[in-house]
């Protein structure tokens, strides 16, 4: 896929979304007026409390829950007019998601499980060449089972990034790992966006995070309560907690 | 590129052989029976056909109390049809047997040798196949007939008894007891002269009429000889003749019948899988979502989870299309020449077989499981990611009676896999009803033939040709008898009904309240039932060889098993008959009647002609116990094995848990094997009336084929025997469960990071 250069236009912009669950008096209001941009090739990190509307605010921008009111454009599209069949079309060719449970299929192995998305896409990345940037070469063949919990998120992130997605969608992706294992998770998604290019938004708890991404969002109360830009990005070996 | 998810069927086939195996191998026999069957049947039906073409098989016969004049018959034969003489003499055989013996015939109804050779000389006579195996007479082996001894040259067929009824109105072919023999020209006449049963066959010179047109011309060649001076003793058309149409009748609701039966099996196979499927599915929730998201589609999935049951169905249906055309033929072929008399056959691919084989069930399998699959996957990604599979966004718990913690688990448990218990259920029906079914015809039988020989009014009865005296009349009472027919509608055609004319004070029928001053008369329960009759109705009945018509008032129904009757008031009967009224024409009595000429009998009924149904009917349902035995503990065994096995695969994680918690293996058995093991216990007990329902229902389609009434009787026993098997198939599957709980390990809770 060849990457659009135009730095003017953002890749990735949400007007005023509004999202609710609920009727009636049960109607909690979860996304309330939430509005901002990302350019290609941007690592954005989100956080905030618990019950604020991150992993909302993330399936929203995936297309995997409608809006009440707003827009959300990806790359020149209004994607909360599609219906869920161009939806579906959308995300083979253009999204990437990782969660916090890897979600592996147990009876294929590491590679398989990558070569599965692989398939979604006409392009997809180098199998072998990915599974090196990984570190998962040597457990390639493994299934699911036979890895740590690290090594199952690689593999998760892996079957992400194979058909090269634009725009990578990450909810809580150290969130059940060690301080070790998370932060090689992280200096390989900043790898990949170095390698690849991609635009990453980064769902998290943990502050530091917020270090390595060139935007930073705090949601609370599904309102953005903070929005800003980091001049300068540490590197993600380097970030502590 | 092929999509890298078939490569988990390699696997999944390996971790869940046990579970495809055994589905496989329930369709692959459902398959092989089916078309093995089909094929026989079909090829049955073909030779049937074919043999009856070759060999002119006549469109009626009659017998006449002399020989008709040449007049007669030529003046018949002016009608289009051909008359051929056919006579026949009854010879008794040892035990009880009669062989009819007809001369080799030439010109109609021509017999196939199937072993050895026709007859040629005067000592030389050749037997029906079928009556010489259950009677066992071989090829070369001497027969003592008419005081001689005549060598078995051969094994023939003829088409005019393909069933073997000694009598029209016989309830079932007797193949033990009643044969038909062949001799060379000119050794019946050495018969005494009285024995010689004056037959006649008719062919239509017109071979394309229709049913209409055949039945208006039999009435017109009745009449005819009638009118030329002709006295008929009987006069039947191949239609009304049970030696020539039961077979069609027989194979006519066989066929069906299983073709139901064994689609219903295919049908719960596809709910099995796609119960199967669907729990996949619920296990695989979050891998769906994560799919979903990443872009597959709907179809992508449906087409990756229905790929399994297509081919397992594809697989059955080769290796059962193989075996059904290479081992179960002879099986089929058994059942059919083990009752019929039929010409050898070969067996030939069905295509009708073949499509409902193959494209039925793989039709069946992807109609359902599409269905299944479809609905499943209609729910969004995140759904599935949040594992949150049912449709109804308030989904609460199942609110549950204030009972034991325990009894509140397995209900749990019970609630949570309903849709494989529902199955579980419809299987154990399925299968407790055929099992009832090969079970309950030998007592039914046994039960129908005792309760008739208990309540036969006489020892003998005698039915004479006309008025005789005994020579010891001793407390032998006359009686009046004539054979109507009537109209039995669902059978489409005329059922014979036998009619006595009672005294008013019958010492024989003390309970009958017969009054010579009383029109109309009672009915026997088994012809009540029949023929849907109650008190008050007025019945039609014609009598066959003079077409005249009468109308009886239903008086009563009395208790007189097995036989389609009519008791009224002698007076009344010969009144109606227009008869004198001091006519009889036969005896009801507890001794033996000596009759001065032998020839005025014309039948005796005594209690071993009820032995002698009973032990036909019991040899031709013979293999069906078995059958049926063996088909229910399949059907458990894989039904249960299936789907219980899902419940313990579902729970596997929260078997695990409690493990970890310190539950004991006794204790966890409570739950997850006590749940399913009171739901298969409650499923037995639950399908029970309705297996009853089913026998009853089925017995109904079984009456129509009988020119007499079988009363479903169904022994309480049989009841807990079926209990009995399915538990018994139960425990088996329960002990294989109890040791893959005992394999569930602990770390699979450890290791979950849900
Ligand atoms: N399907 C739903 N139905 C009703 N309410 C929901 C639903 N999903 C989320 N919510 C509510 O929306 C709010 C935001 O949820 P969301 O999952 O976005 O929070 P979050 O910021 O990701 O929290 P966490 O950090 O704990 O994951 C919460 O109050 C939650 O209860
Ligand atoms: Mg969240």
């Amino acid at each position: 896929m060849e990457k659009k250069n135009e730095i003017n236009t953002a890749f990735f912009s949400v007007k005023n979304i509004e999202k609710s669950y609920g009727t009636g008096s049960a109607k909690v209001k979860v996304l309330d007026g939430v509005s901002t941009e990302l350019y290609e090739g941007e690592i954005c990190v989100i956080l905030g409390p618990s019950g604020s509307g991150k992993s909302t605010f993330l399936n929203v921008a995936g297309g995997l829950e409608s809006i009440d009111g707003g827009s959300i454009t990806i790359d020149g599209q209004d994607i909360s007019k599609m219906d869920p069949k161009s939806l579906g079309r959308y995300r083979r060719d253009k999204l990437g998601f990782v969660f916090q449970f890897y979600n592996l299929i147990p009876n294929l192995t590491v590679k398989e499980n990558i070569e599965v998305c692989a398939y979604l896409s006409k392009n997809p990345l180098e199998i072998d060449e990915l599974l090196h940037t990984l570190g998962l070469w040597e457990h390639k063949d493994k299934f699911p089972n036979q890895l740590s919990g690290g090594q199952q998120q690689r593999c998760a992130i892996g079957r992400a990034l194979v058909k090269n997605p634009a725009l990578l969608l990450c909810d809580e992706l150290t969130g059940a790992l060690d301080y070790k294992t998370a932060k090689e998770i992280l200096a390989l998604i900043e790898k990949i966006n170095q390698t690849y290019h991609n635009t990453i938004i980064i769902v998290t708890h943990n502050e530091p995070i917020k270090n390595m991404a060139h935007r930073v969002l705090k949601l609370h109360d599904g309102r953005i309560v903070k929005d800003y830009v980091n001049e300068t990005q540490l590197s993600a070996k380097d970030l502590e907690w | 590129m092929k999509n890298p998810l078939r490569k988990r069927f390699k696997r999944d086939l390996k971790s869940n052989k046990g579970r495809y195996f055994a589905i496989l191998l329930m369709m692959t026999v459902t398959i092989a029976i089916m078309s093995g069957f089909l094929a026989v049947a079909d090829g049955a039906q073909k030779v049937l056909n074919e043999n009856r073409a070759d060999c002119k098989l006549e469109d009626g016969s009659f017998t006449a109390v002399k020989k008709i004049s040449t007049a007669a018959q030529a003046e018949t034969e002016k009608l289009g049809v051909s008359v051929y003489e056919n006579d026949y003499v009854n010879e008794k055989l040892p035990d009880e047997a009669t062989l009819r013996i007809y001369q080799d015939r030439e010109q109609i109804n021509l017999v196939t040798v199937i072993d050895g050779k026709s007859p040629v000389n005067k000592n030389e006579i050749a037997v029906d196949r079928l009556f010489a195996e259950s009677y066992g007479l071989e090829v070369g082996e001497s027969l003592t007939i008419n005081e001689v001894p005549m060598i078995i040259t051969g094994l023939i067929s003829v088409p005019d008894y393909s069933a073997l009824f000694k009598n029209n109105s016989d309830l079932m072919m007797d193949s033990f007891h009643f044969g038909v023999g062949i001799v060379s020209a000119g050794v019946l006449q050495s018969f005494p002269a009285n024995e010689i049963v004056m037959d006649y066959s008719y062919y239509f010179d017109n071979r394309d009429l229709t049913e209409k047109e055949k039945r208006n011309l039999s009435t017109d060649i009745k009449d005819k000889l009638v009118d030329n001076g002709a006295i008929l003793t009987s006069f039947v058309t191949a239609e009304n003749n049970q030696s020539i149409s039961f077979i069609d009748d027989d194979m006519g609701s066989d066929v069906p019948m299983m073709k139901v039966f064994l689609s219903l099996i295919i049908l719960i196979m596809a709910f099995v899988f796609s119960i199967v499927i669907t729990s996949t599915i619920e296990t695989e929730a979050p891998i769906i979502g994560t799919l979903l998201a990443s872009g597959y589609t709907k179809y992508e999935l449906i087409r990756h989870y229905i790929t399994m049951p297509i081919a397992v169905t594809l697989v059955s249906a080769m290796i059962g299309n193989i075996i059904g055309y290479t081992m179960m033929p002879d099986f089929f072929k058994g059942m059919y020449y083990g009752s019929y008399s039929l010409p050898p056959m070969d067996i030939e691919l069905n295509m009708e077989a073949l499509l409902l084989t193959t494209v039925l069930p793989i039709a069946m399998m992807i109609g359902i499981n599409f269905v299944a699959l479809y609905r499943k996957l209609s729910i969004s990604p995140l759904n599935f990611l949040r594992k949150e599979l049912k449709k109804s966004k308030n989904r609460r718990a199942v609110k549950l009676p204030n009972v034991s913690f325990f009894n509140r688990f397995r209900l749990r448990v019970i609630i949570q896999n309903k849709k494989s218990y529902i199955t579980l259920f419809v299987g154990i029906f399925l299968a407790s009803f055929i099992l009832m079914f090969g079970l309950v015809i030998t007592p039914m039988i046994s039960h129908y033939v005792d309760s008739i020989k208990q309540s036969a009014v006489s020892d003998y009865q005698y039915i004479l040709k006309g008025p005789v005296e005994p020579e010891n009349p001793g407390n032998a009472e006359k009686m009046t008898f004539s054979a109507l027919e009537t109209y039995y509608s669902p059978a489409g055609k005329n059922i014979e009904v036998s009619f006595f004319g009672l005294r008013e004070d019958s010492d024989y029928f003390d309970d009958l309240p017969i009054s010579d001053d009383e029109k109309g008369g009672y009915l026997s329960d088994g012809l009540a039932k029949k023929l849907g009759a109650k008190p008050g109705d007025t019945l039609d009945f014609v009598n066959p060889y003079t077409d005249k018509e009468y109308s009886i008032k239903v008086i009563g129904i009395t208790d007189y098993p097995g036989a389609l009757t009519v008791f009224m008031s002698q007076k009344q009967l010969n009144e109606l008959l227009d008869r004198d009224s001091s006519y009889f024409n036969g005896y009801f009595s507890d001794q033996e009647l000596t009759f001065t000429d032998k020839n005025s009998l014309a039948t005796v009924i005594t209690p071993e002609d009820m032995s002698k149904f009973g032990d036909q009917m019991l040899s031709s349902f013979k293999q069906m116990a078995p059958l049926c035995l063996f088909a229910a503990i399949v059907i458990y065994l894989v039904l249960m094995v299936v789907l219980t096995k899902l419940v313990i695969d579902k729970n596997a994680l929260s078997i695990s848990f409690l493990k970890v918690f310190g539950y004991e293996t006794s204790e966890i058995r409570k739950i997850y094997l006590k749940a399913t093991t009171l739901v298969v216990l409650g499923s037995l007990l639950l399908c029970l009336p309705l297996v009853n329902l089913g026998i009853q229902g089925c017995f109904l389609i079984v009456q129509m084929k009988l020119s007499g009434y079988l009363p479903v009787y169904i022994p309480m026993y049989l009841y807990a025997e079926i209990v009995a098997i399915g538990m018994a198939s139960y425990f088996v599957i329960n002990f294989i469960h109890m040791r893959r709980i005992n394999k569930i390990q602990l770390s699979a809770a450890l290791k979950n990071r849900e």
